[in-house]
């Protein structure tokens, strides 16, 4: 394609944070297509080194190693929001979100639950020992961009959907999401999207089928705005009990949450909090997720054991279309 | 024969006392011109006050109209808002009926579980009505949300 020329569809794709990056941008140029993704991609870059635990020489790896000393370290502004985030998302759903259950996936024996070379061989006794107190287990010191943990911790979920609530924010502040121009972007099975779609109508994003099935159970219009889904479908193992698990864990329990859910679905209007939702209603179980998303007003697809899908009424009405009602 | 005498002084009196006369009535209107110029300059305040006082007078009367004309209009909004309460006393005692007729109903069913914080609603289901007609022939999504790691 030529700079400047027209592009109805351009998709960009690469792999970042541990999933699939992808973009999508209708109605711009080849040349502002390209601009917005090496926006998307320097902020992926960027949010990876700040909030990964997979990377060496990553911030949040520095403060995990340093998790219980007290000590003060320097990191990103990126990891300084994103742990007050994770501390405020804690807040918000009564512990269901906790950042802190690193110690429970090891004990579990979850596949992705070894730390970082350096923080496991200073740090695992402290992980084991610290475990979740309650209590304030975090300390920001804002001027200086430093912060401290009591605990090793994961910012996966959440950091995921600040990378893109991050990501999304660039490109719309650089001019390329509006009425001429529209874009998709996901990471990992969280997106948000907004402007106008490939074809007239909003976008429509599919609902998962957890059971492994091909084909979406649903789909979800966006005009704008995010979805997150919190599945069972990839993380699942035999512990070393026995037991088959999976990875979301219940702070509450340390055990693996969610009874009776396959997965769950939120949509809004960011895709940190759509993210955080979505393992939070997961975690309230088939038993308590309909109350829980209501009492929110949160729009909230969730797939229980027997595969069928329910939704709240806010839901409803962004759902497109329902495979059992075609 | 002898030519009569005339009196020529009888003439001269009378012409005398005319002119006399007319010196002091020129005189005395003069003396009561300027005690009408007086007495005027001496009642000019009172006059000026009588004037104040009218104008005032009038300016409390424009009151008292508009303040009875507000008055009318408030008496018309008070039985409005009459009418409108006792609407509303209807509408509160219909609803304290349905409340108690609830009430009633609610002792019939089963206490809630302990660990039931809220009364569930049934939930919104694949195989209810819909108001975004969700059937229809299979879209094809522009993304999948799902699990990640992908």
């Amino acid at each position: 394609m030529t700079a400047g020329a027209p592009a109805a569809v351009a998709t960009f794709e690469r792999r970042a944070m541990g999933s699939a990056l992808r973009l999508t941008v209708v109605g711009r140029s080849v040349a502002d297509a390209e601009r917005a993704w090496t926006l998307v991609s320097g902020e992926f870059e960027a949010a990876e080194q700040a909030l990964s635990r997979f990377r060496e020489s990553s911030d949040l790896t520095a403060v995990d190693r340093a998790a219980g000393s007290g000590a003060l370290i320097r990191v990103d502004r990126r990891l300084a929001a994103a742990l007050a985030a994770a501390d405020r998302a804690g807040r918000l759903t009564d512990g269901r979100f906790d950042a802190r259950i690193l110690s429970d996936l090891e004990r579990l024996g979850y596949p992705g639950a070894a730390l970082a070379p350096a923080v496991a061989d200073h740090d695992r006794s402290t992980v084991r020992r610290a475990g979740r107190t309650p209590g304030r287990w975090l300390t920001i010191d804002p001027a200086a961009d430093a912060v401290t943990v009591a605990t090793p911790v994961d910012l996966g979920g959440i950091g995921k959907g600040l990378a893109l609530r991050w990501a999304w924010r660039r490109v719309v502040r650089a001019g390329l999401i509006d009425t001429g121009g529209g874009a998709l972007l996901e990471a990992g099975g969280d997106l948000v999207a907004g402007g106008p779609a490939p074809q007239p109508g909003p976008w429509i994003v599919g609902v998962e089928d957890p059971t492994g099935h091909d084909g979406p159970l649903a789909a979800i219009a966006v005009e704008s705005g995010a979805v997150a889904t919190s599945s069972t479908l990839v993380h699942r193992w035999t512990a070393t009990d026995g037991r088959p698990v999976h990875h979301l864990i219940d702070p509450r329990t340390g055990e693996p949450g969610g009874i009776g859910l396959l997965s769950v679905t939120v949509a809004g209007p960011d895709p940190a909090w759509a993210e955080v939702w979505s393992k939070s209603l997961f975690l309230s179980g088939a038993d308590g997720i309909a109350a829980l998303a209501r009492a929110r007003g949160l729009a909230a697809w969730w797939v229980d054991e027997d595969s069928r899908l329910e939704m709240t009424a806010a839901a409803r009405a962004r759902t497109s279309w329902v495979a059992a009602e075609a | 024969m002898t030519e009569p005498r005339r009196p020529v002084h009888l003439a001269v009196v009378v012409g005398l006392s005319a002119g006399a006369y007319a010196v002091s009535l020129a005189g005395v209107t003069a003396l009561q011109s300027t005690s009408d110029q007086q007495l005027m300059a001496a009642n000019g305040p009172a006059a000026d006050a009588v004037l104040t006082l009218q104008s005032e007078h009038d300016r409390l009367d424009d009151r008292l109209v508009a303040a009875a004309s507000t008055y009318d209009a408030a008496t018309v909004s008070y039985a409005d808002i009459s009418v409108q309460l006792a609407a509303m006393e209807k509408k509160l005692g219909t609803l304290a009926t349905e409340v108690r007729r609830v009430q009633g109903s609610a002792s019939w069913t089963p206490p809630p579980p302990p660990a039931a914080a809220a009364a569930r609603l049934p939930t919104v289901t694949r195989s209810g009505g819909s108001a975004t007609k969700p059937a229809g022939p299979k879209p094809t999504p522009h993304a999948t949300t799902g699990a990640s790691g992908h």
